[in-house]
């Protein structure tokens, strides 16, 4: 006889299955899936926007330094949200992870790209450090959302440069992101492993963290489990996010 | 690397948003490119698709009313008016999975999903293009069937350091078996095994096995990769393959039931899981991956009439499991019938049909007049047609013995059993009509599950038992002796363990259909009897003790 296929039911979003109980989960879930949608396509509008007044040169300093504003806060709700989206189907639906080889240069370089208006309107320069033939297994949407996230919180931190630096340690693959900002305050150090009590209370500052940690945990090689680390100082002297993939 | 020119290729931007739109136009523009033409829909995209081939192709997921961005690719696909090396991008604003399942499912070159800045966009595309440049020469090979000239460059372009091993890698081992050199694939993949445990590359190895016929063996391998990779539809797919090949429908079933599940928005596979189910006679699943099938594939190549035919067809096939059940989806299905020959082109044969379930819903609904009309009209087309047709001569069957004409039914069961005595695939079809299947697959299916049940029930496992009657029955459901093994065994185990609703109703239903077609001469009537006397007994028994039990409560209380 053969193995069967394993049979965890898995309600997709967008089709009620259950009870005649309202499930409030669900319901959260699916209007996050909303409002997601729809910062989306704010986003798009703002950055047609921004292209076409930065074309015609019609806006002062004040209006365009409002749009920034608009764009930046935007931005972070599209990823909080897009955060709350993922938890939900961590926690209600088996990940699908899609662990391929990827040009890890690729992954990062496609992250600055997304939120390359970002960094021209907060002044920040950003250096990338990687080698160009550096291919590494992993989900490439999901490593590349951690990206994003530690990016556009970083920015706001940052005085005037931010570095992603890629390697391979001890045969496992760290990419490091670091600022030159104040650094990361004891708690959220202490906040960046999956099993840390900051998480119990749901603080949202540390939502992000606990979605890094899951998300290198979702990755496993020969017995090793990806994590992320906080530390404070290094070559910019400011706060260093660490995420290790094996 | 050089600077290079896009210029003389042909860019297809679609996107029902305006806006987003020329923001693409004009980032494509910015890119180089200079032949862009862009529309809102799938329609309008195909019909350029028809009169120009397009290099690059941008597409929105969701296009507004009409087809999706997911059908239009699978459209052009089938129609043969891609090449390898085309790029399709598409751009989704929604992430929901099973609208990131259904993109994967497609196969795109890459996925963006929105926001698109203008600067991923231009990462994106170049890293595309810079592959497109280096690979085209195989892709090229490969869309003229030249699989030797395709096997010589990739093999020469792994020898080096390429950045598009992992690609140039899936195609050679596509190549290989291709060209049937399937020692040369095995050792690829074991390769590159060696080195990481890739599901792609486990895939290949089951496919090897398939191609050589040692289908066991890929099957257990299948289910680890499956296992371990539960979203990886590739590997339900063959599966499905060696399935198929052996002629294991029911366990056929299993696989596209999952994988529907995974990606309920794949149209092939529900209908694949439709057709499958309804040759089961697993109706109520059928019904359901028809309705999937119409509802997502509506504007696609699959948007047919036989959908619609089919679906019907289930309905009234639940007459023969569940006369309830049937009753809440009779209204469905008329609304169906009454629509189909507005909105399609209908050939006579599927006229015929359609009108011959047509009729058997009316007279299940109680309406003789329109369900007699429908008969007479059907049969007045039938006596026309030169050809014969077993699908309609089954459904003529059905629409008599509904019509209450069993003696009618009987007479043309014995003349098509004459007519179609030397053809097994008829014979199939004529199986369910009767009281015991006649083809060669049919009493096989009968000999190897009803004897496991039987063989259950004599060791006292009735559970089991019930299982493999339930199985065979949905097949074969005006089998008597079959139903009645269900009943007794259902029976059996109700007098071990005590009443069981389920049970209960189940056993109605098997006796309701058992009371359609058995007459006093027929030779388990007497069985019939028995067993109805036995299930009098077990019900009066639990209505007795659920009526002690309410009293005890209220001496409590």
């Amino acid at each position: 006889m053969h193995n069967s296929i394993s049979d965890n039911k898995s309600a997709p979003l967008g089709l009620y299955q259950g009870g005649q109980e309202l499930d409030f989960s669900f319901v959260l879930a699916s209007s996050v899936h909303d409002m997601k949608n729809s910062v989306g396509m704010l986003l798009g509008s703002l950055e047609e926007i921004i292209n076409d007044n930065e074309e015609n040169q019609e806006q002062d300093d004040a209006q365009k330094h409002r749009f920034y504003i608009l764009q930046y806060e935007a931005t972070r709700i599209n990823t909080e949200l897009v955060q709350l989206l993922s938890l939900y189907r961590f926690q209600h639906q088996a990940p699908t992870l899609k662990i391929e080889e990827n040009y890890v240069y690729d992954t990062i370089e496609d992250q600055v790209a997304r939120n390359d208006m970002l960094f021209k309107t907060q002044d920040v320069e950003l250096l990338i450090d990687c080698d160009d033939d550096l291919a590494w297994y992993y989900d490439d949407d999901l490593l590349g959302s951690v990206i994003h996230n530690v990016l556009v919180n970083g920015v706001r931190y940052a005085k005037e440069k931010m570095c992603i630096k890629a390697m391979v340690i001890d045969e496992q693959l760290v990419i490091e992101i670091a600022d030159d900002g104040n650094g990361f305050p004891e708690s959220m150090i202490n906040a960046a492993s999956l099993d840390s009590d900051a998480h119990q209370d749901g603080n949202s500052t540390q939502l992000g963290l606990f979605f890094a940690a899951k998300i290198a945990a979702l990755h496993q090689q020969k017995n090793r489990e990806g994590h992320i680390e906080l530390s404070n100082g290094g070559e910019l002297d400011g706060g260093i996010f660490n995420i290790t993939i094996p | 690397m050089a600077l290079t020119d896009y210029s003389d290729l042909n860019v297809l931007i679609i996107d029902d948003s305006h806006s987003f739109r020329s923001a693409l136009v004009k980032n494509m523009h910015a890119l180089g490119f200079r032949s862009i033409s862009s529309v809102s829909t799938g329609r309008e995209a195909m019909s350029l698709c028809r009169r120009d081939h397009y290099d690059v192709i941008l597409l929105d997921y969701n296009l507004g009313p009409g087809k999706t961005g997911q059908q239009f690719l699978e459209e052009i696909r089938y129609y043969h008016m891609v090449k390898r090396a085309d790029i399709f991008i598409l751009i989704s604003a929604d992430t929901s999975r099973n609208v990131v399942m259904a993109s994967y499912d497609c196969e795109p070159s890459d996925y963006l999903s929105k926001p698109v800045t203008g600067k991923a966009l231009e990462k994106r595309l170049k890293r595309l293009m810079a592959k497109r440049q280096e690979l085209v020469p195989v892709y090229d090979a490969i869309d003229s069937d030249d699989n030797v000239l395709a096997i010589t460059l990739l093999e020469r372009v792994l020898q080096g350091a390429s950045r598009y091993t992992t690609d140039c890698q899936k195609l050679l081992g596509e190549m290989y078996i291709k060209e049937q050199r399937y020692d040369e694939a095995e050792s690829l993949y074991m390769k590159i095994l060696e080195e990481r445990d890739l599901d792609w590359a486990q895939v290949g190895l089951a496919s090897v096995d398939i191609e050589r016929g040692k289908i066991e063996q890929a099957i257990n391998s299948l289910y680890y990769i499956v296992q371990d990779h539960p979203a990886y539809l590739k590997a339900y797919d063959f599966l499905s393959k060696a399935y198929t090949i052996v002629g294991d429908t029911e366990q056929l079933q299993v696989v596209l039931e999952k994988a529907a599940e995974i990606s309920p928005m794949s149209i092939g596979r529900q209908k694949s899981l439709a057709d499958t189910a309804l040759a089961n006679g697993d109706v109520e699943v059928a019904m359901k991956a028809y309705k999937r099938t119409i509802k997502y594939g509506t504007n696609s190549h699959y948007d047919s009439v036989d959908n619609y035919i089919s679906l019907a067809k289930s309905i009234t096939k639940i007459y023969d499991n569940d006369t309830n059940k049937a009753k809440s989806v009779i209204l469905d299905a008329i609304k169906l019938l009454n629509n189909i020959d507005h909105q399609y082109e209908i050939s006579e044969e599927q006229k015929i049909q359609a009108k011959l379930l047509h009729s058997q819903i009316n007279a299940m609904n109680g309406n003789k007049r329109a369900s007699n009309e429908l008969l007479s009209e059907a049969q007045e087309l039938l006596d026309n047609c030169v050809e014969r047709n077993i699908e309609s001569e089954v459904e003529r069957v059905n629409a008599l013995i509904s019509g209450g004409e069993s003696q009618k039914a009987k007479e043309m069961i014995q003349e098509m059993l004459e007519y179609y005595r030397d053809d097994q695939y008829a014979l199939e079809k004529i199986d369910p009509l009767l009281e015991e299947p006649i083809s060669l697959n049919g009493k096989k299916i009968i000999g190897s599950i009803n004897k496991k049940g039987i063989e259950y029930y004599k060791s006292g496992d009735f559970f089991q038992a019930i299982n493999y009657f339930l199985k065979v029955q949905k097949r074969y459901p005006r089998y008597i002796g079959l139903k009645l093994n269900l009943i007794q065994a259902m029976i059996s185990a109700m007098k071990e363990h005590g009443f069981n609703e389920n049970y209960g109703e189940t056993c109605d239903n098997a006796f309701t259909v058992v009371e359609r077609y058995i007459n006093p001469d027929n030779d388990k009537y007497q069985r019939y009897k028995q067993l109805k006397l036995m299930y009098r007994q077990v019900v009066v028994e639990y209505e007795r003790q659920k009526k002690r039990e309410a009293q005890e409560e209220s001496r409590n209380a």
